[in-house]
Order: structure tokens, then sequence, then C-alpha cells
């Protein structure tokens, strides 16, 4: 096999982290009463990247994704192991570093070009190109303070991808951005891809990696827990995100806060449970999935013609859906002692996003609320087989007339 | 060692960049702008004038003015002075570039000494316009002023190489750093001629030469307003001592940098 791009072997990055960043000459003398901890960003990492390859690299946050970039850039050095690159590196970790304010745009591309290693002779070449990839045409001679931070932003890309580099690592640097300059960005990945050069990848949008990467390698608190297929990698990560935060949401619903919570109490909803179709507890579903909630209530002194109600938040306070017993086939004429009843939905359809149950229980006139959980609950839609995107999954069909469709 | 000069060769169009950014933005933005190089100087030597010239009148045994021979020396000094409270600080205050971007890291504190010395250059410029002005003339030893000039920036070097990496790790050389060349200062004929050691006892003398910007300092106003050549004994001892600076520097730097990028 050819040598690969970049080789990394059984790569050990550790940090000392301090109570207090700057170091006096007083803890020097005090040393050892100084709380010191060595923090292993990473941990016996072996990775290979082959020429050519487009390498996605995913992770929760302080998973080491940025490190292991700083080591390929050089700018830091591994604590042990051993870090090999062949190629020519443009790191765009850092966006417009070597900007200065006071200069103008054309100032800065020379600065900014010669700070990435590129001679002035090369940005003198291409300096039109550049100006006209951040389209910055007309403001290239005014001082880069009176720039938005967006044409600040474009200014420094384009220098960064004029660069002629064999491997490009990505730092999420396009994520500030709009959505225009984002395609941009990504449509010049693809020429680099095109011409053959090893790209490394960070960054939260999944879709991204998708989109970009070959292949990809997910680290999880410095370690590498798999590498192959984008496709592959993804589904492991989400199922692994999707674990985690089925506890977490577990854990969040035992907590009984009293925020989000009022009424008389004189009858009181005790507890609410999420269910999947064969009643599992479940805190994360898929559009179309079955949902059943269970709400126990108690009524600390009989009440009569009572109505429960329900509601579903998205994250943001969009509300989605709301309703009550008063106008169906459920109708409890007394509450006394303890009891139970269901919120049932056969098929679940919001869309993937986070969202919140509330629940109520209040006289039929509305004049007393006896219990109110305000989004209280949350749960989560996550991807479900259809590519769909908005609020809500509405059934329908799509149908055609006229010639080559097989109607008239 | 000398691998560090290679790259640094390598890199010389950014070193070149960097000063020259460095040199315009230092007043960017100023009405005088690029002036205040040489304002800067002259209205230095305008208060000593006031000073030692009227109000204390202190004059030595030569026909130069006091505030002339003491302009000679500060200047060089001020070359000094600034590029140890910049260079101290150059690694910390470009925490971005070192943390993100990959390039041979001495290019800072060098940078940082080369803008400070064309600084002097220029001041040197009014220089000799004063020094035409008040008749004091220029002599063939001029030739020799490369000397002393090369001899300093080598032991600056070395010294902004150290404490901008000694920075890095405390903190409390910026704070002290500045005490430290105002005390350095009076153990250098700068504020009296070298000669008002003459009588005094030979352990003062002795702690004086010791000072490798003695020999630097007195090389400047011996070719500049005393058309003589420098004292060669102690200006060797000067060379000597920035060699052994810059090479400790250049040490001490390059076995802690891989550790700036976790510091700063």
């Amino acid at each position: 096999m050819a040598t690969p791009a970049i080789a990394i072997r059984d790569v050990v990055k550790q940090y000392r982290v301090k109570h207090e960043k700057g170091r006096t000459l007083k803890e020097l003398f005090l040393r050892h009463r100084i709380y010191q901890e060595t923090i292993r960003a990473l941990d016996h990492v072996d990775l290979e990247i082959p020429e050519g390859r487009t390498m996605g690299v995913i992770g929760s946050n302080g998973s080491g994704k940025s490190t292991l970039l700083k080591l390929i850039a050089r700018t830091s050095m591994p604590t042990s192991g051993s870090v090999e690159v062949n190629g020519r590196v443009s790191a765009l970790l850092e966006l417009g570093a070597g900007f200065h304010p006071d200069f103008t745009g054309r100032e800065n591309v020379y600065l900014d070009g010669a700070i990435m290693g590129l001679p002035r002779r090369v940005v003198a070449e291409r300096f039109d190109e550049i100006v006209r990839f951040a389209e910055m045409e007309q403001f290239i001679d005014a001082p880069a303070k009176t720039y938005s931070s967006g044409m600040y932003l474009r200014l420094a890309f384009s220098v960064a991808v004029s660069i002629d580099p064999d491997i490009i690592l990505i730092d999420e640097v396009f994520a500030v951005g709009d959505e225009s300059f984002q395609r941009k960005c990504m449509e010049r990945m693809d020429d680099f891809k095109r011409e053959g050069k090893t790209i490394v990848f960070v960054s939260h949008s999944l879709d991204a990696v998708r989109s970009l990467c070959d292949e990809a390698v997910w680290l999880d608190r410095g370690k590498v827990m798999c590498t192959g297929s984008t496709t592959e990698v993804i589904d492991r990560y989400l199922d692994s995100v999707n674990e985690e935060e089925e506890k977490r949401l577990a854990r969040e619903q035992g907590v009984f806060r009293d925020e989000g919570r009022w009424g008389s109490y004189r009858a009181e909803i005790t507890s609410v449970s999420l269910e999947d179709g064969e009643g599992n507890p479940k805190h994360i579903f898929r559009t179309g999935d079955r949902l059943r909630a269970r709400i126990a209530w108690k009524a600390n002194v009989p009440v009569d013609d009572p109505v429960f109600g329900m509601a579903i938040h998205r994250g943001d306070g969009v509300l989605c859906f709301g309703t009550n017993t008063s106008g169906c086939d459920y109708k409890p004429e007394k509450l006394e002692g303890e009891g139970e009843l269901s919120f049932e939905l056969d098929s679940l359809a919001l869309l993937p996003g986070s969202y919140f149950f509330s629940f109520s229980c209040h006289s039929r006139d509305d004049s007393e609320i006896y219990d109110y959980h305000d989004r209280r609950y949350p749960f989560r839609v996550v991807d479900g087989p259809r590519r769909e995107v908005g609020l809500v999954h509405m059934e329908h069909r799509w149908r055609g007339w006229g010639p080559g469709t097989g109607k008239a | 060692m000398f691998s560090n000069l290679k790259e640094l060769g390598e890199y010389h169009e950014l070193l070149r960049t960097l000063v020259s950014k460095d040199i315009r933005a230092r007043y960017k933005g100023s009405v005088l702008g690029f002036l205040w190089n040489f304002a800067i100087p002259l209205l230095q030597l305008l208060v000593f004038w006031i000073l030692f010239g009227i109000i204390v009148r202190v004059q030595l045994d030569s026909d130069y003015p006091f505030a002339i021979f003491l302009f000679t020396g500060l200047l060089p000094w001020n070359f000094l002075a600034n590029s140890l409270m910049v260079g101290s600080l150059c690694i910390v205050s470009n925490a971005n570039l070192v943390k993100k971007i990959y390039f041979p890291l001495q290019i800072l504190p060098t940078t940082v000494v080369i803008s400070q010395l064309i600084s002097l250059l220029l001041g040197m410029v009014v220089l000799a316009l004063i020094v035409l002005v008040f008749g004091v003339g220029f002599s063939t030893y001029l030739l020799l002023l490369p000397l002393p000039l090369v001899v300093e920036f080598v032991f600056l070097l070395g010294l902004t190489y150290a404490l901008s990496c000694a920075n890095v790790f405390f903190r409390d050389v910026e704070h002290i750093i500045g005490i430290v060349v105002m005390a350095w200062m009076y153990v250098t004929p700068i504020l009296y001629p070298i000669s008002y050691l003459d009588d005094k006892p030979a352990w003062a003398q002795a702690a004086i030469h010791l000072n490798p910007m003695t020999g630097v300092i007195t090389a400047f106003q011996d070719i500049i307003l005393d058309h003589r050549p420098p004292d060669w004994k102690w200006l060797g001892y000067a060379a000597l001592a920035a060699l052994v600076t810059y090479f400790v520097g250049s040490y001490i730097f390059n076995r802690y940098k891989f550790r700036f990028e976790e510091e700063v």
C-alpha cells in the first residue's frame, strides 16, 4: 500500500489543567500546594488516512477532535506516539488569525497569506481570484475594521483556500457564515476532493459530514470508537447519542421540580410516563411510532366532573398540538382516591426535534385548575424512515398526469 | 540551533511581512503617521535640552551639549528597553496564532527586535541631523557603527527569546521587566560618561563593565560623538556575551516552544 497522507500511531496527548491559568512565581515556590490535574485529550489513538481520502471526524464536545487536528497541523506535539504527515498541510482552523483591523483588505490578504506560508508572489498572482471568491471587490481597499463579520470571514476563507495544499484540515470554520457562503465553501471542498486532496473534516453537522466524507472516525473521550464508511460510523454514533439521551431524559423525568407546576392540588397528577407501543418506558421516538403517556392521578378531596388536558410544545416554544377530554369518549364523572388514564397516539406525526408534554387537570368550566404540569415531560423525535421537513408528517400522496406518466 | 536559522530563512517572507506590519501598524490612524518615528526622538531630545541645558545646566568637558550625549546613549538603550518590554509579551499576545497556525515561533520575538532595530535606525537619522547642526561633525570611524549595532541586535535576540518564553510560564516577567530595565540603565553609562568612573572604587568600575551594555553604549558614544574607535576590549566582551546570550536564549526557546500552545 502507498504511504498514507497521515499516519497517527499510538498517540497520547495530555493537558495539564490548573486551577488558575497564569502561573506566578509564588506558585512556583509553593508548587507542592498547587492542585494539578492531567486530562487525556487523546488516548492511544491510531489512525491512518490514505492519500486522496476525505475523512470526517465526529464526536461530542471534548472528545478530542480539535486536538487531533492540532497535532496534524503541527501546532501541538503529542505527549507520546508519533504523527506522520506526508504533504503540505493547510489548516483552516482559525480564519483571519493574522488579520489586522487597521489594515485594508488588500494588505490583510498579503499578511494572512504570509502567515499561512504563501509566498507574496503567489498571493499577487491569485489576488484577483481571492477577492472575487470572497465577493469583496468593492471593499478590498477599506480597512478591515469596517468589515462586517461575514465579510471578514469570507475574505479569510478565500485566502485560506487559495493555498494549494495536499492536505486540508477543516474545523467547523464555516459554521459561522450564512447559507450561501456555506454552500460555496462546500462546493470548494468538493473541488478539492475531485483534485484528489486529502481532507480531514471536523464538524458537528452530521449532514455536512455525510455529504462530504467517504470515511469517518468517531472519537469519544479521546478514544477511537470506530472508523469506517461515513454512514456506518454516523449511525453508530447516533445510536450511542440516543442511548445517552434516553438515560438523561429518564433521569430528568424522575426529578420532581416545582417550577412549571401550579394548581389548587385538590386533585393531583402524581406521575406521567411515556411508553412505546409495547409498554416499555421510552423518551426517544421516531416519526410514525406508537406513543402512549400514562398519567396517574390522586384526588385529595373528591372532585366532580373533571377534565384532563394535554399539550405538546416544541423545544423552541411552538405549540404543536393540544386537546382535552371534554369532547371525547373518555369522560370521568368524578375523581376519588387514585387512578390512571392514558393518552395514546397510534402514529406520532411529529418530525424530528425535541418536544415537551404538558398535562393538566381542571374543572369543566375551566374556573379551577387542580394541577397543571407545564412542559415538564421532555421527549425527542429522531429521524424516521421518511425524509421530510417541517413540524409534522401529513398523510399524503403524489399523483401525476400528462404524457409519459401512464395517464392522459 | 542552525536548523532554526534555516527555518527562519524559509519563512523570511513571513518575517518581512510581519516586521512591515509592525512598523506600519504602530502609528496607523494617527495624523503624523510614519513621521512619529522621527517626532518622538526629536521631542525626547527637546525635553533633555530644556532640562539639562537650561534648568539644571549640566556641562561635560567636551564641546557638545549634555543633551546630545544623553540622546546618543539613550537611542540604543531604548532599542533594548522596547525590545524587552514588547518582546516579553509577544508569544502571549499572539495566542491565536500560536495555537492555530504552524510557523516557526521564533519569528514572533525576532519580528519585535527587528522592528525595534528599524526604529533605532530612524532615530539615528534624527541624531545625524542634530550632530550636523551642532557642529560635532562626522568622522571615518562612523564606518564602525554597524559593530555595536550588530552586537546589541544579537544580544537582544537572545534576551527576547528567553524572556518571551519565560513569560508564557510566569506572567511575572512582563511586570518585573520595566523595573529591571530602569535599574539596568543606571549601571550603564548613559546619564554619565564612562570617564566619571575613573576616580571611583575598582569594584564599582568592575560592576559597570561586567554589564555587556556598557561596551555597546560607550561604542556608540565614542564613534558618533568623540570620533574615536570603540574600546575594543569591552566591545569584544559585549560581543561574546551577546553570542552566549543568543545561544542560551535559543536553547531555552526551542526547549519549551512545544508547550506554548498549551499554556497561552
